[in-house]
């Protein structure tokens, strides 16, 4: 049974979140793999690599997202090298 | 001073019993220039096609300046840069955004009590679930909080709150929403679609937002709606009826007789019909959303904004993240994800087969009623509210619940599938129904 109210998540708990997602995922894919129709591929080959996103200019406010940021100098993001 | 007015009565009922009073908690944050943009919106002379209207917004969509939580920690001082296309529209057409709805963190829920901020209440029945993940703008139209609310829907998640609720939810076809501004569970699946207390409001909110966007690559260009044209009852429908045996009859029993009674007033066809595999469709859909959502919380990362989610996040949202960052691994390449797509394709298929043969397809919205608010319940019984609903999405195709009576006092949504872009079908069709429920 799970709690599915908001609450602080322990790392035991994430271990065994993780442990039961895979088995609910090996569950469901044993339900699929027994589809009897030979099914198609369903990816679709693109004709290019990269798809074009067209349009007028982006409009977004540069001061909403500088003060987004958790760290900053002047005009540029501060991020740590390695913290991730 | 018609929106003026009307905005006053929306905040004096929003502060007796969202926050107090019944608790409903249905509103994260309330846009702080409200009143002064409806003061701008009744002085302008031309009034646009939305003018009068108060509308809430789900948390995941954008809304320049407002916080854009998702009703998560990890965005929860995070402000929109931008409005989302659809409220660039509906700011167009002086439509008034009264404020942010709560929602389950994310979108990952059906139930609206994983929320970071505060489970929401169903203000029909206070002490069960709403429904989610659109909990809020569900909840907020029920209470009588807001004209219309904006949700997003990826396997259920406004049809289901909808359902549970007693109002209308519309799940257009995939990509005829455009969802540039929407931060997303499932980029394969989401939509943005409108929730409503009547098909007319739904229709003329879908008539606003749909439509190509360049800014959105996949969306495409679709049938603008007929707004007259729903009010004419169709002729020579031929009314699917779902072959799918749910957990409670009780429901079943309601949807039947309702069909039989509309359609013998307005001499439609009933054929029961049969979709091959949908009763795979949460386990088609369950493998696709935790890889997409895996990938698409990547982002969160505490560099540019927010917090690191897997620092701060609840446990569903950890649960499809770690779960698909699990089954994403290469070493397992064809077991899930490229297994669920297949599935996936098979049941568009089988969709596309049925609409051959009825004009839409109906069922109860939810195979079960609402549980308690915090109650435990398994991840397969939780999982399971999407049954019903999740098939639309993996279609693809466009979908409408709508109230249809109740079972114990609680309320209970019929829904109505018709094929992509036959949202104008659609719409009629319901308003057809509603036409006899009323």
């Amino acid at each position: 049974m799970a709690d599915f109210l908001f609450h602080k998540v322990s790392e035991a708990e994430k271990k065994q979140i993780q442990k039961q997602a895979k088995v609910l995922m090996d569950k469901f894919s044993q339900r699929l793999s027994k589809i009897g129709k030979q099914i198609d591929d369903p990816l679709i080959e693109r004709g290019e690599g990269e798809r074009r996103e067209g349009g007028e200019k982006i409009d977004f406010s540069r001061k909403i997202m500088f003060e987004n940021a958790p760290n900053k100098n002047k005009d540029f993001f501060v991020v740590e090298r390695k913290s991730w | 001073m018609v929106v003026v007015e009307k905005l006053k009565i929306y905040l004096e009922e929003i502060k007796k019993n969202d926050k107090q009073g019944n608790k409903i908690n249905s509103f994260l944050q309330l846009n702080p220039d409200v009143l002064e943009q409806a003061k701008a919106i009744d002085s302008k002379k031309n009034k646009g096609k939305l003018f009068g209207k108060v509308i809430g917004v789900k948390a995941n969509i954008n809304v320049e300046g407002m916080n854009i939580s998702c009703a998560s920690k990890t965005l929860e001082k995070y402000k929109a840069p931008y409005d989302a296309t659809v409220i660039k529209k509906i700011k167009q057409e002086e439509g008034l955004i009264l404020g942010l709805t709560n929602m389950d963190e994310f979108a990952s829920g059906g139930s609206g009590e994983t929320s970071a901020f505060g489970a929401v209440k169903n203000p029909k029945v206070l002490g069960l679930i709403p429904g989610g993940s659109s909990a809020g703008s569900a909840a907020s139209v029920a209470a009588g909080f807001c004209d219309v609310a904006l949700g997003s829907d990826t396997g259920g998640s406004i049809r289901n709150p909808a359902s549970h609720c007693g109002v209308v939810g519309l799940k257009p076809t995939y990509s005829s929403v455009s969802r540039y501004g929407l931060i997303d569970l499932s980029m394969g699946l989401d939509q943005i679609g409108v929730l409503a207390r009547s098909v007319g409001d739904v229709a003329l909110f879908f008539s606003i937002i749909q439509g190509k966007d360049e800014k959105d690559a996949i969306s495409q260009a679709s049938e603008k709606i007929n707004l007259k044209a729903i009010e004419k009852i169709p002729k020579a429908i031929t009314v699917g009826v779902l072959d799918f045996k749910i957990q409670d009859k009780r429901i079943q029993k309601l949807i039947d007789e309702k069909v039989k009674q509309v359609a013998k007033t307005n001499s439609w066809k009933i054929k029961k019909i049969k979709i091959n595999n949908i009763d795979l469709a949460v386990e088609t859909y369950y493998p696709l959303v935790y890889v997409e959502f895996f990938s698409g919380t990547r982002r969160f990362d505490a560099r540019r904004y927010g917090q690191k989610i897997e620092d701060v996040a609840g446990s569903e949202v950890l649960r499809r993240i770690l779960g698909g960052s699990e089954i994403s691994k290469a070493e397992y390449r064809g077991r899930y994800y490229h297994l669920a797509l297949k599935a996936k394709k098979l049941i568009k298929e089988e969709f596309e087969q049925a609409f051959k043969k009825v004009d839409c397809i109906i069922s109860p919205t939810v195979p079960k009623l609402p549980h308690k608010i915090g109650e435990k319940i398994s991840v397969e019984d939780m999982y399971e509210y999407d049954a019903l609903t999740a098939p639309a999405n993996l279609a693809g195709n466009c979908a409408i619940s709508i109230p249809c009576g109740t079972v114990d006092n609680i309320p209970v949504g019929m829904q109505i599938m018709c094929d992509k872009f036959k949202e104008q079908k659609l719409l009629q069709i319901a308003r057809s129904f509603e036409k006899i429920f009323l």
